[in-house]
């Protein structure tokens, strides 16, 4: 890399500042040098058009001829159309060195007829690989937004839905409470069983670990415990041991 | 000769547009100096932005190849040749407008990896005022400064990494004749004085008359004119 922020440490920069500084100063008194050479060109142009004027003036004053008038006014008028005309040249010998006239030209002159494309100022081409990028686009396309389609799905029906635990065996009381808790109404049928005791679960629909929306409903059967009208079928008590009976 | 900071090969990008591709470089290849001062011409949507902001690393080239002292842009990091190659200065300035002059000069000093003197804050107050910033405007804030002004600080900041190379995106764009000459001065003396290699993109024909080497977009294009 260059050493160029070397040159503005603050020992180096104060010798670099008093150079400028000095050739600041130069400018400025050559400058100063020119205006004054300049003022004085100016007076002795002044003092050359006032004389010329009054010489006009005189040579008017002699000869009141007015043919004459019109001859010198023809006079001026050729001479200013000179003059314009040599300003026009020395324009044009000015633009002729300048980059972007040049430059101008050339496009003009289409110089650059060998850039492919049409008459405008961009060049569209083809792109080769466009059937490729679309197939790309595609296969990334399809499979993405079906997963997230699949993936969103699932997320809602998690959201919404609820396992129902295995009630069989539970009290009644707890199923109540769940489907309190979960926004579930719980139907109860209720059965007499023997062998179960009675205000608890003997079955449900849905079963354990299905999972159902909120708000739907959950139907147990509830056993009443043993029915009183049941006739029960006793056994031969004089064949049995007292332990026994 | 010297040997060249920026060698430019087969360089060419496109926009996509549909299923076409809008080229705006084709093919260009050019290479740029230390010391000299080039201006690139060119008309309106002819590829000159372009070219800036893959010089200066802040697009992605998409074919060819462009070599910073010797070495690949394949084998540079973006940010490391934005760091320690090219220095960019923008039409619109782009300083950090809630830092001062001096801040914003010595922010770059920080993020680059080349060698910078250790008082930073002297250099970069020297740094200034020889762009004509003396220290009381130096630690102005930014948006303080008039347009000339606040130029000369991104052209003092894009110096202030070290680097050889600046890059210029119509520095002048936003600035009054008086100014872009003293502008112009600038980059002429950056490149003949301080031996730097000064680019800059203009549609100024001002400045393309100062510049060593004018170069001209069309089509995309590029052609010399020495």
């Amino acid at each position: 890399m260059s050493d160029f922020l070397n040159g503005f440490s603050e020992q180096n920069y104060k010798k670099k500042k008093d150079k400028i500084l000095d050739e600041k100063q130069k400018k400025r008194e050559g400058q100063g040098q020119e205006e004054e050479k300049g003022d004085a060109q100016a007076r002795a142009r002044k003092v050359e058009e006032e004389e010329e004027n009054r010489g006009r003036e005189w040579e008017m004053e002699k000869s009141p001829d007015q043919e004459h008038g019109k001859e010198s006014e023809q006079e001026e008028e050729e001479e200013k159309e000179k003059e314009k005309e040599k300003k026009r040249k020395k324009a044009s010998v000015k633009d002729k060195g300048s980059p972007l006239e040049a430059y101008t030209e050339a496009v003009e002159r289409e110089e650059f007829s060998h850039v492919p494309g049409d008459a405008r100022d961009e060049v569209f081409e083809p792109d080769p690989d466009s059937r490729k990028k679309k197939l790309r686009r595609k296969l990334i396309a399809i499979p993405s937004v079906t997963a997230g389609v699949l993936l969103l799905g699932l997320l809602l029906y998690y959201m919404y839905t609820v396992e129902v635990p295995d009630f069989v065996g539970e009290r009644e009381d707890d199923v109540q409470e769940w489907g309190l808790l979960n926004d579930i109404y719980v139907r109860e049928d209720e059965v007499y069983e023997l062998e179960k005791e009675e205000g608890t679960v003997i079955s449900q629909s849905p079963s354990g670990g299905e999972r159902i929306f909120s708000e739907d409903e959950v139907q147990v059967t509830i056993s009443k415990g043993p029915d009183p009208q049941e006739e029960l079928e006793l056994p031969d008590f004089s064949e049995l041991t007292p332990r026994e009976a | 000769m010297a040997t060249a900071t920026i060698n430019v090969n087969n360089l060419s990008h496109y926009y996509q547009d549909g299923d076409y591709r809008r080229y705006v470089l084709r093919q260009v290849n050019c290479s740029f100096e230390k010391g000299r001062f080039y201006t690139i011409l060119g008309q309106s949507g002819s590829g000159k932005t372009t070219f800036m902001s893959l010089l200066g690393a802040m697009d992605t080239v998409q074919e060819g190849e462009i070599q910073y002292q010797g070495y690949s842009h394949k084998s540079l990091d973006p940010n490391s040749i934005r760091r320690n190659y090219t220095g960019m200065v923008f039409q619109n300035y782009n300083l950090i407008t809630y830092l001062t002059a001096l801040e914003n000069v010595m922010v770059a000093m920080e993020v680059t990896e080349n060698r910078v003197p250790e008082d930073r804050q002297n250099v970069a107050y020297n740094l200034l005022d020889y762009f004509g910033l003396p220290r009381s405007k130096a630690n102005r804030l930014v948006t303080r400064l008039s347009g000339g002004e606040q130029q000369r600080v991104s052209i003092a900041r894009a110096l202030a990494t070290n680097v050889d190379v600046i890059l210029a995106d119509e520095p002048t764009g936003n600035v009054d004749a008086d100014t872009e000459d003293e502008i112009v001065e600038i980059f002429k003396a950056l490149a003949h004085e301080h031996s730097k290699c000064v680019i800059v993109v203009t549609h100024s024909s001002e400045i393309a008359r100062e510049a060593d080497v004018v170069l001209k977009l069309y089509k995309g294009s590029m052609t010399l004119d020495e």
